[in-house]
């Protein structure tokens, strides 16, 4: 076999070289090639060729774990950190000996027994990580190779946030929080709001804000409000409203206005017919009807005095009227934009929720109560909402600082469980908001307000009565 | 979570072939660690790059800026500019990889695009009728570069009114452009998913607003 081989090799080597090889001289090469001589050189050279052949494997294989990318997952600033270093499963060639020397710096350790780099970040910044291999087509005493990978570690976004004082200087200046308390009927009403941290880092205003007062004839008016982050002066666009709908009740609404409505109410309730109920309908749609109008007509107030478009103090509205009777609670509601207001029963673990937020195809797409067509539009008679409750854990406003973390989504505002989360959450042993005879209830609420959530970092506002 | 959707469209045909690729690379690693500076682009910046020549690739799916591993971008020696076909499979990409709001699903915020090209789109036609496509998928801005002399501004405006123009394309310019691609996906810009109409912020020197 051996000889067969050495004598085609031969045969071509002289071919190639010019040898014509004519016939005669085909004995002559026969045991020319089958001399010992010419059987141990063409072993020979059998094995430079295949040394050849492996260096060349080696130089590729080599060439290929370089520049093939290893990725390492990314890390952050304080999270456990676990991955497992597969340099087959990358798709590299195959590997004799490979492990991993970390910077210690970047808080990781590699562990070549299971391959495992792992730890606690502390620093974010890019890492070198050297990746020492021999590939399998090298020599076992082949010097090992070297290839960098960078291991990126991310700052911990809490670490990132700043805490930037508003311009109190501002004509629109408002306090980055605010808060309030106050006994409402035989319930107590605690009210917080606080800039987002979105705003915080950039030292810019508040954009939500709030209003609560007692009424005449037992009546109570909660009224929160979100300024739309893109609209200038938006700050002061939510006070106005919030403001504007308690002057309206406390102004505009005289005793007999309200003794209609009770009578209403209580016609209602006693005989439920549709002259009763569509009696009320229209009282509440008079009455709450005009003061959200009013607090429409006071944005164009406010920017033809500031000689600027009515959307520049674009805000959401949501308020309701609540009174407590005989058969127990009564609430009236009207909203316009995102947030949510509800109805909160623990025992009973029912929720009702007042109005349906509007929202776009895109997150942060909603209606403003600077905007005409909100009165005009068929939509209008949809954002009121009544209701009688014997009684209730929890009346709630929100605005959408608050849904957006806690509810995710319009269909979970009407999930009880969200609301049972939430509640646990408020009177939980860390926060304990719940005490309605402390005075310090609503710094409580406040200090609540500073709960983390990823990506949700916008002005926080809520109202509670229990 | 929201997510902020950012894609970026990149012009790899020849012409960008050497210092200027290198640019676009260079600017690119600034630009997402500009953001990853920056708390609120950590938790919610998604970012996609789909790069066109003759053929259109994305290159990286749109994926979490704190995951976020920047691919290899290469360019071939010559070869057209199609961002026609580019525009076609970015429309494709947005209604796979970004949400809409249901009842049931929190929606992402409203997507941002930026183009950049240094020559004008070969298929033209294709681009022509792309355009009304882009526009429809809802985007919160779409802002377009023509980087160096040869660049056209006027295809552009046909795609968006916001296009900025780089003099030159080396990579000093195209990094001031970058680095003002993060100030207008930043936290400083409060209007990102909120308005109809993105405010850009103030452009660096070298970088001129198309008129």
């Amino acid at each position: 076999m051996m000889s067969k081989d050495t004598h085609k090799y031969i045969q071509a080597l002289l071919q190639q070289h010019g040898q014509s090889l004519p016939a005669q001289q085909q004995a002559l090469l026969a045991a020319f090639a089958n001399s010992e001589m010419m059987e141990q050189a063409y072993a020979e050279i059998i094995r430079i060729q295949q040394r050849i052949m492996e260096s060349w494997k080696e130089n590729i294989d080599i060439a290929d774990v370089k520049s093939k990318p290893l990725p390492v997952p990314n890390a952050q600033v304080g999270q456990p950190y676990l991955f497992t270093l597969d340099p087959a499963k990358a798709g590299l060639p195959a590997l004799s000996f490979f492990d991993l020397a970390v910077p210690p710096e970047s808080g990781l350790v590699y562990n070549a027994a299971d391959f495992t780099l792992s730890g606690k970040p502390l620093t974010a910044g890019t890492f070198p990580l050297s990746f020492r291999f021999r590939v399998a087509a090298s020599a076992e005493d082949a010097p090992l190779q070297e290839k960098v990978i960078s291991l990126l570690v991310n700052a911990d976004p809490k670490s990132l946030w700043k805490n930037l004082d508003s311009d109190t200087t501002d004509i629109y200046w408002k306090p980055d929080t605010d808060q309030a308390r106050l006994a409402m009927g035989d319930k107590t009403l605690i009210v917080a709001s606080k800039r987002g941290r979105s705003h915080a880092h950039e030292g810019r205003f508040r954009d939500d804000d709030f209003g609560a007062a007692n009424l005449a004839g037992g009546w109570g008016i909660i009224a929160v409000a979100d300024g739309a982050g893109s609209a200038k002066f938006s700050r002061r666009g939510s006070k106005i409203v919030c403001d504007a709908v308690v002057n309206f009740f406390k102004e505009k609404i005289t005793n007999a206005h309200w003794a209609d409505l009770d009578n209403a109410i209580v016609a209602a309730q006693t005989s439920a017919t549709p002259d009763h109920q569509k009696t009320l309908s229209r009282l509440v749609i008079d009455y709450l009807g005009k003061a959200a109008y009013d607090a429409h007509q006071q944005l164009n107030a406010a920017a033809a005095e500031k000689e600027a478009p009515t959307r520049d103090f674009a805000t959401t509205l949501l308020f309701l009227l609540v009174k407590k009777f005989d058969f127990g609670y009564f609430v009236a509601s009207f909203m316009v934009g995102d947030g949510g207001m509800g109805i909160y029963s623990k025992d009973t673990g029912q929720v009702f929720t007042l109005g349906t937020p509007d929202g776009g195809e895109f997150a942060g797409q909603t209606r403003f109560v600077s905007m005409p067509e909100i009165f005009k539009d068929e939509s209008f008679y949809r954002r009121f909402s009544i209701r009688t409750i014997p009684d209730f854990t929890a009346l709630v406003l929100m605005t959408d600082g608050i849904t957006d973390p806690k509810f995710q989504t319009d269909a979970n505002l009407t999930k009880v469980e969200y609301w049972n989360a939430l509640w646990d959450d408020l009177q939980g042993p860390e926060h304990r908001v719940l005490d309605r005879n402390a005075a310090q209830a609503s710094q409580a609420l406040l200090d609540w307000l500073d709960f983390w959530s990823p990506g949700n970092h916008d002005d926080r506002t809520i109202a509670i009565l229990f | 979570m929201r997510r902020l959707p950012v894609y970026l469209l990149l012009d790899t045909s020849g012409s960008m072939r050497g210092e200027r690729i290198e640019a676009v690379k260079n600017g690119l690693e600034v630009l997402v660690s500009r953001l990853r500076q920056d708390p609120y682009a950590l938790e919610s910046v998604w970012i996609s790059i789909i790069t066109f020549d003759r053929e259109v690739k994305q290159l990286l799916p749109l994926t979490a800026l704190e995951a976020l591993q920047l691919p290899e971008i290469v360019t071939p020696e010559s070869g057209p500019t199609n961002l026609g076909a580019a525009l076609n499979i970015l429309a494709q990409r947005l209604d796979m990889e970004v949400s809409k709001s249901t009842a049931e699903r929190k929606g992402d915020w409203r997507p941002l695009l930026f183009v950049m090209t240094d020559g004008k789109p070969s298929d033209l036609a294709d681009y022509r009728a792309a355009i009304p496509l882009i526009r429809r998928k809802g985007l919160a801005s779409i802002v377009a570069c023509a980087a160096g002399a040869e660049a056209k501004d006027e295809y552009l405006k046909e795609l968006t009114d916001n296009v900025v123009h780089l003099d030159t394309a080396d990579s000093t310019t195209l990094l001031s452009f970058f680095k003002w691609v993060s100030d207008t996906i930043g936290v400083g810009n409060q209007s990102v998913g909120a308005t109809d109409n993105l405010v850009l912020p103030p452009p660096p020197e070298e970088v001129h607003v198309v008129i």
